[in-house]
């Protein structure tokens, strides 16, 4: 018996494992590696999807000389959504599309506009795809973001995910990954927001260039207003997402103009309850250098230049985020700093007592506490 | 956990039983020297190296027996034939003299009265000159032993940076000497057997008889015993008889080519099996641990041997999952690779007709076929064979188009990190084929289940009462710490002895 | 392996923390009450309360009778009681294999192979879960106390590895609409505890005392739930109760340097610990059944019901996988009540009366 089992045990392994298991079609050489995707929406209520995949075919051996090409390639599908699209295109190229290396979802501004649920819901349902994948809007149609061409061996899905974490040094910078992205549109308390981009053609030339415009602002899941350099700073701190950057500030006294490289950055949040209405106390603690000072006449900085753009510095930024909250409060009733939900988990009981935090929104009071700490002024401070 | 007592009770009775179902009656000695001649003859044929010089003493008639080439001529003529011939004062009666011969005559102190024929004849065979004289029902044997042999060498297998460099060689007595030159106690004890119903090869059991379970010591003799070979060549014949009942690819039984390990090895309380012959010795009980562990260790400072035995355990890790990791990666789990590497290795795979896992099996495959070659080959040739090789699996097969580069790089760590632990390669070679297989079938989830499996085999091993791997399954804090892959120092190492016995809690 | 072997406390640990670990990795919040993400933390620690208090029966069990799994309890009652009981409890045993073996193939389906057929690896497990159910409780013991190292290993790792994407912000307020969805969170959380059942039919098999076992593994359990619903919510957020299993989805947030997906080793701690539970649900349910039946047949008990588990899943599935999640936390509930606290009290009150006829005989 026991000979028996030993025999036919491989035997039924081998014949189960061998024949119709066609692992080859899952290998690399068969797979369809997404590196971008670009959504629009069409007249006629389908999709638009551009794929940018990676070119993986050879006509010859590399080993042997033969040139490989562009190193990306593009194609646009049209389907009544996103997985029609993009089984369309697996059915032009004979491939099965690989999205876990997908790096980009690009929403057109029309789609952005429409609403971006519906084409969202593929991609979190989808377990081949990250959760952690970088969700942009572009500021024409996401064809001709996903389907600009950098250069030759260029990755431009690659470089623009590099323009978007250039968020670690860069305060007018901001990007979104799709399960904060989700998190936020579920949030009834907070309005989601994603970048914008822009591809810019190259006069006379082939290649493009990409560029960050500014932030869109949704409303449940539409684009509600978009957000630009200081607001985008603003929204930056209030999420306490500032690592690096540069600022600037005006000096009438010494005439001059400051520009100061944030060297860290700790913002706390705390949401109370006073007058009957709510109020958050925002405590900025930041430690900056001198990067450059903008004068008509060379001059070595003083301990009274210094005092004086401490002042300054302070007032910059209770001024910068006094002015931007209030505007999206006032002028939009949007929440992307997500106040509303610290709210909430702070102080459940009294934001229950808030029927609608939205409409609540202009009530809201800040109160901003900035304590900026000049830490390094570079050369030229003999006068101190 | 299996009681070792009644484990062990339940082998010797096993044992036992065999031995005497086996014996057969032996025939004496005569007193008629015309006989035992006869019986010699018939016995052993007409082989021209066995010599029968017959001879009187005294009145008596006389049969000096040897064989040729196990003797050593010098010694039988300057101990045993000038003696006799030239003695004075020889008794007359035939057994006073043979004791007179016994005790004053014979230098040599290595002789022994024998009453069996067959017992007289294994000693002619095993290089001892027998003196048969008329009318005495005994014979008396002389060790003059001068068989060919080699003298002692480096380690070929176990090669060590720092101390000694001798190897067992094929002599068994000799080995015995290598041993008790570095234990000169008298707790070393050397019991010897003859197994094989034809080579009646020698083989012995060796321990220290203060630290070594006796349970352990008879249970090896025991199934030493059992043993039921008609000839034992080598080692290698006996190892099966020792190996535990749960079939595992690693061997549940060491050895070693170095008399310095073997002591340590008895140090902590285990059996050595030195067989004659073979210039290796059996091992038992052994750990699964061991094979990451030299001697090296020992010499080297303790943060450098933990350092060597991690990367030992790394090696074994990359040598058998590497292969198969990566044909999971590259047929099922594509996402895990970074951008870069991706499109490099996409393109790489792109160009080669086969599926991943056939191109890593068949390039495996050759890698085995030329390292076995180089084996083989007389060591002039072997320089033209990994050139070849080198050629073969490299340069062309990538430059055809039949290989993908990655691939080569896989093969090539593979390769080396087998190298590092050789005490398995064996094991390992076979694994990596398994786990290519189960890789590139069910990817990298098949290859835990696969690792699971093997995981399981190898804990339900227990070797002579002990599990295989031991001490980190069942987990036993102070010995991992003590000596497995961390090593303290000698001053705390030496202040406790460690008995391989303490791990089967 | 005729002889009776045993394992130490660590390994009993080492099983039952590996077995329930999966099921909290395999965690979904299909089916489940909805809670909000703050609410998981208390839940936890009340399904810790609520596994100490459905552990009343063994506590009596190890404390009256020690040493003695319900069979032989039952034994002491009637022969024909202990055979039924074992039947009772190896279908009980089945049960719980089936559905850890439907959670496996979902997640196989789902996550690892959706473009293929998941059928050929759920047979592969099967088998070699069978054949580490054939190597004995020492063996799984082993292997288990190996692979709890492992597995500690594998989520330390991803944990570091992940720490700096944990935003606290994204935690709800707990009890937010009050104490009931965490008391229905813990009950549903405790309900799925097969372990209890698990420890008591080894308690013949344990060298040492059973209950440093149990409460080490309670605590780690407890411990293991807290830290994983921190990692999860804390890193995605109510994103993860989008994924049908977060746990797994987290683990995509780790990242070191270019390398990324970890999820991978993560999966492959959560394979293992499946293999080893089907395995010790296998070897669990042959034993009973070897004490009331045959004793030579114990490896036809294994290869039998292994081959009759996997014919189920593979041409019943969608059925068995269904079940956990449309069955109410309510119902589980029931049916874990009956088995670990109705019918062994039964049991051993039947046990009980039996041996007071017998004395007030003798008397």
């Amino acid at each position: 018996m026991k000979k028996m089992l030993k025999l036919l045990l491989p035997l039924i392994l081998m014949t189960v494992s061998f024949c119709g298991c066609n692992y080859e079609s899952q290998e690399l050489k068969s797979r369809l590696i997404v590196q971008a995707i670009g959504i629009d929406a069409i007249e006629s209520g389908g999709v638009r999807v551009t794929l940018q995949t990676l070119n993986t075919e050879m006509a010859g051996n590399p080993n042997s000389g033969a040139n490989l090409g562009d190193i990306i390639n593009f194609m646009t599908v049209e389907g009544r959504t996103v997985s029609d699209a993009i089984s369309e295109a697996a059915k032009s190229v004979g491939k099965l599309p690989l999205l876990s290396q997908n790096r980009l979802i690009v929403f057109g501004r029309e789609t952005a506009q429409k609403g971006i649920y519906s084409d969202l819901d593929y991609f979190v349902r989808n377990a081949d795809n990250r959760a952690t994948v970088l969700v942009a809007v572009s500021d024409t149609t996401a064809e001709d973001l996903v389907s600009a061409k950098m250069g030759e061996s260029i990755l431009t899905a690659n470089s623009i995910e590099d323009i978007l974490k250039a968020m670690q040094f860069n305060t007018n910078i901001i990007n979104q990954e799709l399960y904060k992205l989700v998190n936020k549109l579920e949030c009834a308390c907070s309005n989601a927001f994603l970048p914008v981009l822009r591809a810019e053609q190259e006069t006379g030339g082939e290649k493009a260039s990409i560029h960050f415009v500014d932030v869109a602002v949704f409303d449940k899941d539409q684009m509600l207003f978009e957000m630009k350099d200081d607001a985008v700073t603003a929204l930056l701190m209030l999420h306490n997402q500032v690592k690096s950057g540069y600022f600037s500030v005006q000096n009438q006294e010494f005439s001059s103009e400051t520009v100061m490289k944030i060297r860290h950055c700790s913002v706390k949040v705390k949401p109370q309850t006073a007058n009957e209405g709510v109020l958050f106390t925002v405590r900025v603690k930041m430690e900056v250098d001198i990067a450059e000072i903008k004068t008509a006449e060379p001059f070595s900085i003083n301990e009274a230049y210094l005092a004086e753009t401490q002042r300054l510095c302070d007032e910059y930024i209770v001024s910068l985020l006094e002015k931007e909250t209030e505007d999206c409060f006032v002028n939009h009733n949007a929440d992307p700093y997500c106040l509303g939900r610290r709210f909430k988990r702070v102080l459940p009981k009294a934001f229950k007592g808030i029927p609608d935090w939205k409409a609540n929104l202009p009530s809201v009071d800040l109160k901003v506490l900035s304590k900026v700490e000049i830490n390094r002024v570079g050369n030229g401070a003999e006068n101190i | 956990m299996i009681s070792m007592g009644d484990w062990i009770n339940k082998e010797i009775l096993k044992v036992t039983a065999a031995e005497a179902k086996a014996a057969t009656p032996s025939v004496t000695v005569s007193e008629n020297l015309e006989d035992n001649i006869i019986y010699f003859k018939e016995k052993l044929g007409e082989s021209f190296d066995i010599l029968y010089k017959q001879t009187f003493i005294g009145s008596h008639k006389a049969v000096l027996i040897m064989d040729d080439g196990m003797c050593d001529n010098l010694l039988v003529t300057q101990q045993v034939v000038n003696p006799i011939m030239t003695a004075e004062k020889m008794p007359q009666n035939a057994s006073e003299q043979m004791a007179y011969i016994r005790d004053k005559i014979s230098s040599g102190i290595d002789q022994k009265e024998e009453h069996s024929l067959d017992e007289a004849i294994k000693d002619v065979l095993s290089g001892l000159v027998v003196l048969m004289i008329e009318g005495v029902p005994f014979c008396e044997c002389f060790g003059v032993q001068g068989f060919p042999k080699r003298s002692i060498e480096n380690a070929q297998t176990e090669v060590q940076e720092s101390g000694a460099q001798e190897a067992f060689i094929e002599s068994f007595k000799d080995n015995v000497a290598l041993i008790r030159r570095r234990v000169r106690s008298p707790v070393a004890r050397f019991e010897v057997m003859e197994i094989g119903k034809t080579s009646q090869t020698r083989v012995c059991v060796c321990y220290f008889s203060d630290r070594a379970d006796q349970a352990v010591v008879e249970a090896v003799k025991g199934k030493l015993k059992k043993a039921d070979l008609d000839v034992v060549l080598g080692a290698g014949y006996l190892r099966p008889f020792l190996e535990p009942d749960v079939t595992t690819l690693f061997s549940a039984v060491g050895s070693t080519e170095r008399p310095d390990i073997a002591c340590a090895e008895m140090a902590e309380g285990r059996v050595v099996i030195l067989v004659d012959g073979t210039p290796f010795a059996l091992v038992v009980p052994y750990l699964f641990m061991e094979n990451f562990q030299s001697l090296d260790d020992y010499d080297h400072r303790p943060y450098y041997s933990a350092f060597i035995r991690t990367l030992k355990f790394f090696s074994f890790v990359l040598s058998v999952f590497l292969p198969g990791i990566y044909v999971a990666i590259c047929t099922f789990h594509q996402e895990i690779l970074p951008a870069s590497m991706l499109y490099d290795t996409a393109v790489q795979e792109s160009i080669t007709p086969f599926p991943v896992m056939l191109e890593a099996i068949f390039i495996h495959f050759v890698y085995e076929i030329v390292r076995e070659a180089g084996l083989r080959m007389p060591k002039s040739v072997g320089h033209a064979v990994s050139i070849v090789g080198a050629l073969v699996i490299g340069d062309a097969a990538v430059s055809a188009g039949l290989v993908a580069a990655p691939m080569l790089i896989v093969v090539a760590m593979t390769a080396i990190s087998s190298f590092v632990v050789s005490k398995i390669y064996y094991p390992v070679s076979l694994l990596r084929f398994a786990f290519m297989v189960i890789g590139g079938i069910t990817g990298f989830y098949g290859i835990v289940i696969g690792f699971g499996v093997l995981l399981v085999n190898m804990c339900a091993v227990n070797t002579f009462g002990t599990p295989f791997t031991a001490p980190f399954a069942p987990l036993h804090i102070g010995a991992v710490f003590r000596d497995s892959f961390l090593r303290i120092s000698w001053k705390l190492l030496g202040k406790r002895e460690l008995k391989i016995q303490s791990m089967e809690k | 392996m005729g002889k009776m072997q045993k394992i130490g406390i660590w390994q009993v640990f080492s099983i039952i923390f590996l077995s329930r670990l999966l099921t909290v990795l395999t965690y979904t919040s299909i089916g489940e009450e909805k809670m909000e993400t703050g609410d998981y933390f208390p839940s936890a620690l009340f399904a810790g309360l609520f596994i100490l208090l459905f552990s009343v029966m063994f506590f009596l069990q190890n404390k009256k009778y020690p040493g003695k799994d319900l069979t032989d309890i039952a034994y002491m009652a009637s022969p024909r009681f202990s055979r039924a009981i074992s039947v009772i409890y190896a279908l009980v045993f089945i049960l719980s294999m089936m559905v850890t073996l439907a959670r496996l193939e979902l997640f196989v389906g789902t996550i690892i192979f959706p473009e293929n057929d998941s059928a050929l690896f759920i047979i592969i497990c099967v088998l070699a879960s069978c054949y580490a159910a054939s190597l004995g409780i020492e063996a799984l013991g082993r292997v288990s106390a190996l692979s709890v190292m492992i597995s500690c290993a594998a989520f330390l790792f991803i944990m570091i590895t992940m720490a700096n994407k944990i935003d606290v912000t994204q935690f709800s307020p707990a009890f937010f609409d009050g104490l009931a969805p965490s008391l229905k969170g813990g009950l549903s959380f405790a309900s799925r505890t097969v372990e209890i059942l698990m420890l008591s039919a080894l308690l013949p098999k344990i060298n040492g005392k059973p209950m440093w076992a149990y409460f080490a593994w309670l605590t780690a359990t407890v411990l293991s739930m807290v830290s994983l619903f921190f990692f999860v919510f804390g890193g995605l957020g109510k994103f993860a109760l989008t994924q049908l299993f977060p746990v797994h989805s987290v683990a995509v947030l780790a990242e070191v340097g270019v390398f990324r997906r970890f999820d991978v080793l993560l999966t492959g701690v959560w394979i293992l610990s499946a293999f080893i539970k089907i395995s010790l649900l296998l070897y669990l349910q042959a034993e009973l059944l070897q004490k009331s039946f045959k004793a030579e047949w114990k490896n036809y008990y294994v290869f039998v019901t292994g081959g009759l588990v996997l014919a189920a899943q593979i041409f019943l599935a969608g059925n068995f996988t269904d079940y956990f999640y449309k069955t109410d936390y309510i119902m589980r509930a029931a049916y874990f009540t009956a088995f670990v606290l109705v019918l062994p009290a039964v049991i051993m009150l039947c046990a009980y009366i039996k041996r007071r006829k017998s004395d007030e005989k003798n008397a």
